[in-house]
Formats: structure tokens, C-alpha cells, sequence
């Protein structure tokens, strides 16, 4: 993201700050949301790898009970 | 103001009452996005002189705990708007108990209100429930604890007795909306470019009968009439308070359905924009609001647009005839897609609730959807975004699964028997797809975000006249959300054929994150690169003074 450094020397009342709308979710949306807007993508990033790494994990797990027991995945997930 | 002297009415009649305010109350809930159901008790008990202070749910457990050590309150009241969240409130019950608070607790909501005896059963540290709408209740309960005056017989309550579950009759609604004080409005608003957002009320109940929706079965029990609306020149003068006094300038109107279907209540909303022109706030302001689609008409809305209205958020919920029919929204497909055409036509920005599946799906019906989705949003005019039906406690729907042996999960998760045990795999394929690549749902997810961009923009083009190049970025916008729109439509359909036709989905999660990535970098880069490209016009409108290069 070029703009990346640019942003943070807008007006904080300038910067894009969606509402995270109805369900709050879980805790972890609380801190995130709590962090200057600078070092919330990290932890995004770290989040959004682990889920990734999990779902690869539970793919791999479908696809091996698949071989054992002769049928299909669901749905290639 | 309403007129508190005013003793021959709801309101009114509780100023005889005898009560002792020297003892606090406490309101928790949630305060994100401000809780007007929380304001307006908090308002209504500090009308009869009670000290009230509201806690956030969301903070932590030991500030929470200090804050209601601190005030010794009378009462703790709990306000609950996410059924799953049940053993979260228990759990903070138990602990504040565990502490020595002995406070009475009581808690009110969709969920506590109409599934009173599993509200009374999941939270065993409640001494009461204040089902339906909860300000002259509370208010009542409050004035029996601080004067040792029995309150198991005021009306509008549940509570335990004994080894059984005890309701009294039913309180009426508030007949007159007008005679609660302003809610307390004490919340730090959103700012969207430097414009503080707030919510508000026009009208409370909703007189239609959608059967996954808790929100009319909430009116109906109680006795009282079911929609009630507040007095145009009330609404228009609070705005104009929240306007001069604390610079609001977005107006979300929280109403279930706002009052503009039918000549009735175009009369009053046409009364309603006579208002808000008398004083003298269009040009000044922005508002929102929620409507059924067979409630737009052109004419009323170019008027409403005029005055302000800049969204309007509409529960399409269906693309399939037969969606619609299981879902009870007395609408048809047609309806859905002349209203959306209507409002595109008036130049409205429009948001809309969507399910993708519900009990009456099957995969032809869920092309249907896609095909309705790609028909109404496939121009890109708003990202689209999608859930499946969830049976709530109190809606009719739930009790025809429960009937039909096809309701299953708990309270925390809800869940239903498709008729075609398929349908089940796909919605875990289509869950796991678009929420592990944060398309929908999760951290900064895209769909939210391109909303957002799209209520940022209409601010931009309404209130801030100097920016230039507006229709530019509009037109960034739109070919953002058209395309992603698309891949998401692709994604939706293939997922189908993929199980249709048994064979592999053609997009991998891996490359879908990397195309949301890519999706989320290019709306970040446009916004942002036109804000900075713009930014001495949006602090000039915003009456900022532009810092000179030194």
C-alpha cells in the first residue's frame, strides 16, 4: 500500500474509520479496534494468516478422511 | 420539550409516585454505535430524579466492577440485544454477585422479553426480567426498591418464585413517544470526514409480520397500538439541538420501518420535511433510513432526498418468490427490483439485507439469489453482502422449524435442517470460503468497507460542495465494487455447480484472500489517495483552518 505512510499524517477526522457494524464479535475486534489505526493491519495480517493456516489444515484433514474412508470432500473444502 | 407536568398520561401519572432517588442505578449494554434503548431509559429515570449511569458491556470486567462497587445502586439493569451473548451477561452477573454486589438485577430485551422463563433459567442471578418496552417498568421497579414497596406486582414483569416462573399482565406501550425525554445521548459519536453521526428515533414498532424477525412479536404482546410515531416538530428539534450543540450533522434513523408507507404516513413524513426546512436544517444535515421496499415512492423520496435523506436501508432478504414466501415478507421479487430501480433513478444510495439461504432453499433457488443480486448490484451502486436466516427466540419461524422436527443448535447457536441435506456442506463450502478470505464477515473485511466508502462518498457529495472531482472517484468506486461484486457472484454460482455437478470449487480460498486482498489494498489506495489529493477543500468546508507550508 504506497499510501500507507501518507494516510496517518491526515487529520485523524479525515481518515477511513468504517463502524464495524451490528454484532460486536468477538473480544479480540474490541482490541484490535483499540489499537492506533497504524498497527491494526498488523495484527489483521497475523489473524487472517492463522485462520488461512487453519483452514489448510482442516482442507488437508477432509481430503485425508476422504481417502480413508472412499468418499468425497465437502464441497473441496 | 414534552411536557413533564403533564400528570394525565403514562408518563405523566409516574410523578405522584412516591420514590427515594439518594441511590443510583445502573444501566450495562452494549454502547457501541450509541443504544438509544439504553438512552431512553437512562433519560426517563433521570426525569424523576435518579442519578443513572450507563456501563459498556465491551469494557473490561474489573472497570465494571469498580463502576458499580462505586455507586452502590439500587438496581442493576442489563440490557441484552444478542440472544447468543446470554451466558456473557451470566457470567458478568455471577462475578459482580461474587464481588458482594446486591443490587436487584434485572434485565430487558428482544430475547428477555419474549423468552422470559430461559432469560429467568440461563441467568440465575437475575431477580427479575422488564419485558417489552422497559421505561415505565423499570421506572416502577426502581420506585418500589428504593421505597420497600412490593414489586412482584407491578406489570411488565417476570421473575422466579419458588420452583416455578411467575409473569405479570403485560404493560401497555408507550402510547405517546413524544412525552419520554430526549435519550441520553452521552457517547463520544462516530465521525465520518470530520461530521459526527448520532442515531435517532422517529417511530417505534413495525406492522408487519416477517417471520424470522422478533420485532413485531415485541410490539404484539403488549397491549397498545403497534406503530406509534413521534411528533414531526419534536424530531426536527432534537435534530436541530444534536446539530447546533454537538455539531451532528448524520442522522441514522434506528425506526424498525420508517413511517412512509401509505397516505397516512405520507402525510406525516411530508409534515416531518416541513420541519426539518423550518428549521432550517437541510443543506446542513444527512439522515438515514430503514423502509420496506413496497414503501417507495418516487415522488415522496425526491422530496425526502432533498431534504436530506441520503440512504436508505431496505430488507430486500430474498431474489426467490418462494424465499419470500417463507420468510413472510408480503412482497414480490418484482417489487424488490422497482424499488431498487427507483431509488437508483432518484440518484438514493440504498443498502439492503439479503439472505442467501433459508429453510426453503434449494441450489436452483440459490441462483435465483445470485441472479437477483447481479440484477440489482451488479452495477456496482453498492457491494453486496449476504447471510443466511438464523431462527431467533420469539420468531414465528422458529416455532414452524420446532413443528416440522427441523430446528436445531441452541440458544448461543441457532440452527435449521435444509430440506436438501446438501445444502448444509454448501453453506460450511460458502461460510468457510468468504469469511476465511474476509470478503464479509471478519477483521476489515471487504463488503463492510466498500459500504462505508459508498455513505463516505454521499457526504462528500452532499456536504462538503467545494471538493472536486467527485463523479472521478464515483466512478473509482463503482468499478471497484462491480468488480468485486462480480467475483463474489462468480464465486456464489460456481460453489453451487461444484456441488450440482460434484466436482472441485474452481476458486481456492488461497487465491480468493489474495484477490480480497488486492480488492481492499485498491479501495484503501483510491479513498485515501483522494483525500489527501483533496484535503485543504475538505478542511475548508469543515471550517478548519488549512495549516500553511512553513
Amino acid at each position: 500500500m504506497g499510501l500507507e505512510k501518507e494516510v496517518f499524517r491526515l487529520e485523524e477526522f479525515l481518515r477511513f474509520n468504517p463502524i464495524n457494524p451490528g454484532d460486536p464479535g468477538p473480544e479480540i475486534y474490541r482490541v484490535v479496534a483499540s489499537l492506533p489505526q497504524e498497527r491494526q493491519q498488523a495484527v489483521v495480517s497475523v489473524i487472517s494468516e492463522a485462520v488461512g493456516a487453519i483452514a489448510n489444515i482442516k482442507g488437508a484433514a477432509y481430503g485425508k478422511i476422504a481417502g480413508i474412508i472412499g468418499g468425497k470432500t465437502q464441497g473441496g473444502v | 420539550m414534552p411536557d413533564l407536568l403533564n400528570v394525565c398520561s403514562d408518563f405523566g401519572n409516574t410523578l405522584a409516585r412516591p420514590r427515594d432517588t439518594t441511590r443510583p442505578v445502573v444501566l450495562v449494554g452494549f454502547k457501541r454505535q450509541g443504544n438509544l434503548g439504553l438512552g431512553y431509559l437512562a433519560s426517563t429515570l433521570r426525569a424523576r430524579g435518579y442519578p443513572v449511569e450507563i456501563l459498556d458491556f465491551e469494557d473490561p470486567y474489573e472497570k465494571i466492577r469498580d463502576a458499580v462497587l462505586r455507586a452502590q445502586p439500587v438496581l442493576v439493569g442489563f440490557s441484552l440485544i444478542f440472544q447468543f451473548y446470554i451466558f456473557r451477561f451470566e457470567e458478568l452477573m455471577r462475578h459482580l454477585r461474587a464481588d458482594g454486589v446486591s443490587a436487584h438485577f434485572t434485565m430487558g430485551g428482544h430475547f428477555p422479553s419474549l423468552s422470559h422463563e430461559h432469560a429467568l433459567e440461563l441467568a440465575p442471578q437475575l431477580d427479575s426480567v422488564v419485558r417489552f418496552e422497559g421505561e415505565l417498568t423499570l421506572l416502577e421497579l426502581v420506585d418500589c426498591l428504593t421505597t420497600g414497596q412490593d414489586w412482584r406486582s407491578i406489570q411488565g414483569i417476570a421473575y422466579r418464585q419458588s420452583n416455578y416462573i411467575v409473569a405479570t399482565p403485560m404493560r401497555a406501550l408507550v402510547h405517546d413517544l413524544d412525552e419520554l425525554p430526549y435519550p441520553d445521548r452521552a457517547i463520544q459519536p462516530h465521525i465520518i470526514l470530520g461530521r459526527p453521526v448520532m442515531q435517532m428515533l422517529a417511530s417505534r414498532g413495525c406492522a408487519r409480520t416477517c417471520s424470522f424477525c422478533s420485532i413485531h412479536m415485541f410490539y404484539r404482546s403488549a397491549p397498545g397500538k403497534v406503530v406509534r410515531t413521534r411528533r414531526p416538530a419534536e424530531i426536527a428539534c432534537e435534530m436541530k439541538m444534536l446539530h447546533e450543540e454537538r455539531g451532528i450533522s448524520l442522522f441514522l434513523f434506528q425506526d424498525d420501518d420508517f413511517p412512509v408507507f401509505g397516505p397516512a404516513w405520507h402525510r406525516w413524513t411530508r409534515e416531518f420535511l416541513a420541519e426539518l426546512y423550518r428549521q432550517d436544517l437541510p443543506g446542513r444535515i444527512l439522515w438515514k433510513i430503514n423502509a420496506r421496499a413496497d414503501a417507495i415512492d418516487p415522488e415522496l423520496f425526491a422530496e425526502m432526498r432533498d431534504a436530506g435523506m441520503y440512504l436508505v436501508y431496505m430488507g430486500l432478504e430474498s431474489g426467490s418468490e418462494e424465499g419470500l414466501v417463507t420468510l413472510n415478507k408480503s412482497i414480490t421479487v418484482q417489487q424488490n427490483i422497482r424499488a431498487v430501480d427507483s431509488l437508483k433513478k432518484l440518484g438514493i444510495l440504498f443498502d439492503f439485507g439479503f439472505m442467501l439461504l433459508d429453510p426453503s432453499s434449494t441450489f436452483e433457488s440459490i441462483l435465483e439469489n445470485v441472479a437477483f443480486l447481479r440484477r440489482i448490484v451488479g452495477d456496482g451502486y453498492m457491494a453486496a453482502e449476504f447471510c443466511r436466516m438464523i431462527p431467533y427466540d420469539g420468531t414465528p419461524i422458529k416455532d414452524q422449524l420446532a413443528q416440522q422436527g427441523r430446528l436445531r443448535g441452541d440458544i448461543c447457536h441457532p440452527d435449521y435442517d435444509f430440506l436438501d441435506p446438501h445444502l448444509y456442506d454448501f453453506y460450511v463450502a460458502v461460510n468457510e470460503m468468504l469469511n476465511i478470505t474476509g470478503w464479509i464477515h471478519g477483521l476489515q473485511a471487504l463488503s463492510p468497507q466498500l459500504k462505508y466508502a459508498w455513505s463516505e462518498f454521499a457526504v462528500i457529495e452532499r456536504l462538503f460542495p467545494s471538493v472536486p472531482d467527485v463523479q472521478a472517484y464515483k466512478q473509482t468506486l463503482r468499478r471497484i465494487t462491480r468488480q468485486s461484486n462480480e467475483v463474489l457472484f462468480e464465486v456464489v454460482e460456481d460453489l453451487v455447480y461444484a456441488f450440482i455437478e460434484d466436482r472441485k470449487p474452481k476458486y481456492s480460498q488461497d487465491a480468493l484472500r489474495e484477490e480480497c486482498r488486492v480488492f481492499v489494498e485498491n479501495l484503501l489506495d483510491a479513498r485515501n489517495e483522494y483525500v489527501l489529493r483533496n484535503r485543504s477543500y475538505f478542511l475548508k468546508d469543515l471550517g478548519v483552518e488549512v495549516p500553511q507550508p512553513a
